[in-house]
């Protein structure tokens, strides 16, 4: 789990020189995030800068109800959603996740490389909040309480949101 | 135990950090061969998205995103400072205007009271010489005052002065202007 996950701050810093502070400490993991929800690096780089600026205009809505990673998330899930919806598209751009690395691999490389692609070719193309809750449990570490908060919907919702998402990854997997 | 309730298990046990099987299923995993395959399946899964190598920021973006992040707060700041100016350029246009509007509706509206405060009481040579002259005019101790001025400027109109004592020009105005003998 990420460090930073743990960490609940009570407000979001008011200074700016803390505030770039906590721009460093969040900005991978809602880069990231927001990288697997659009598939596109640029837009994501966008993105993220759109939600800590956001984040910064409304810090004083923060109440500390949620930790601050949640609170940005749900900022970052928002700004993706508005823009999919802007786009109108339901798979993003993922032929810039071509460019993202990989882990290496020596042994069985071929036949892991095969593996990868086929997944990476699935996740971009699920449903935007089953993608989602997919992204924020598996590589978020998430608890569905957070990622329901997030997604603005009941627990047992944000838990479908993910099984079916898992089903359809797993499918993709053995059917292609 | 059901194959479905295992593998619905297996499901939510999956993070980033690999597939955490709790104990009471182990016995199950290992008799059931469509719940092994299940699981090999997941972990396999797991490992091709876990490959994904972590996705961080390189170092050109991450100037360039705290460079944009903090020209758009201080344009944003800045604007918010201008929409404040603009206000504050505004109180006078409006707040002038308004609140000579509302004195002008008070002074039209509001009926004027009585800027009498305080009256003293007529002593009892005072009093005796009004109910001699008026005869019993009750007990309002304002209406006794402006008899008594009155019938004092009658005698005398330089005690009448004296008789008012503490009071304002303006009280002894409105007390000769709404009361007058001829209502006793």
């Amino acid at each position: 789990m990420p460090d930073s996950q743990n960490r609940t701050e009570a407000k979001i810093p008011n200074s700016r020189e803390e505030f770039s502070e906590f721009v460093r400490q969040h900005q991978n993991r809602v880069f990231a995030f927001l990288m697997r929800m659009t598939g596109n690096r640029e837009t994501a780089l966008d993105l993220t800068q759109d939600t800590f600026v956001a984040a910064y205009e409304h810090r004083a809505a923060f109440r500390g109800e949620s930790a601050a990673s949640t609170w940005l998330f749900q900022i970052a899930s928002n700004k993706a959603k508005n823009l999919l919806k802007k786009l109108q598209r339901e798979t993003p751009l993922d032929d810039q996740l071509e460019s993202a690395p990989t882990a290496s691999d020596p042994e069985g490389e071929l036949q892991q490389k095969e593996l990868v692609s086929k997944v990476r070719e699935k996740l971009p193309r699920l449903p935007e909040k089953q993608r989602e809750a997919f992204v924020l449990r598996f590589y978020e570490q998430m608890k569905f309480n957070d990622i329901a908060r997030i997604q603005g919907c009941s627990v047992s919702a944000a838990k479908t949101n993910y099984a079916e998402a898992l089903k359809k990854l797993r499918r993709h997997l053995l059917t292609t | 135990m059901k194959c479905k309730e295992v593998q619905n298990r297996i499901d939510f046990a999956l993070t980033g950090q690999g597939v955490e099987i709790p104990e009471e299923f182990r016995s199950h995993l290992e008799t059931c061969g469509a719940c092994s395959a299940y699981l090999e399946q997941i972990e396999e899964l797991a490992a091709a998205l876990e490959s994904q190598a972590e996705i961080t920021l390189s170092p050109e973006e991450e100037l360039l995103l705290h460079q944009e992040i903090d020209r758009q707060i201080d344009a944003s700041e800045a604007e918010h400072q201008e929409r404040t100016l603009r206000w504050v350029r505004w109180i006078p246009r409006i707040a002038i205007p308004a609140v000579a509007a509302a004195a002008l509706i008070l002074t039209i509206f509001i009926p004027q009271k009585s800027p009498v405060t305080e009256v003293l009481n007529l002593t009892d040579d005072e009093l005796a010489l009004v109910y001699y002259n008026l005869g019993d005019i009750g007990d309002d101790a304002l209406v006794q005052k402006a008899a008594f001025t009155q019938i004092a400027q009658e005698i005398d109109p330089l005690d009448a002065e004296d008789v008012l004592e503490g009071a304002s020009d303006e009280e002894i105005r409105w007390l000769m202007n709404n009361l007058s003998m001829e209502s006793y």
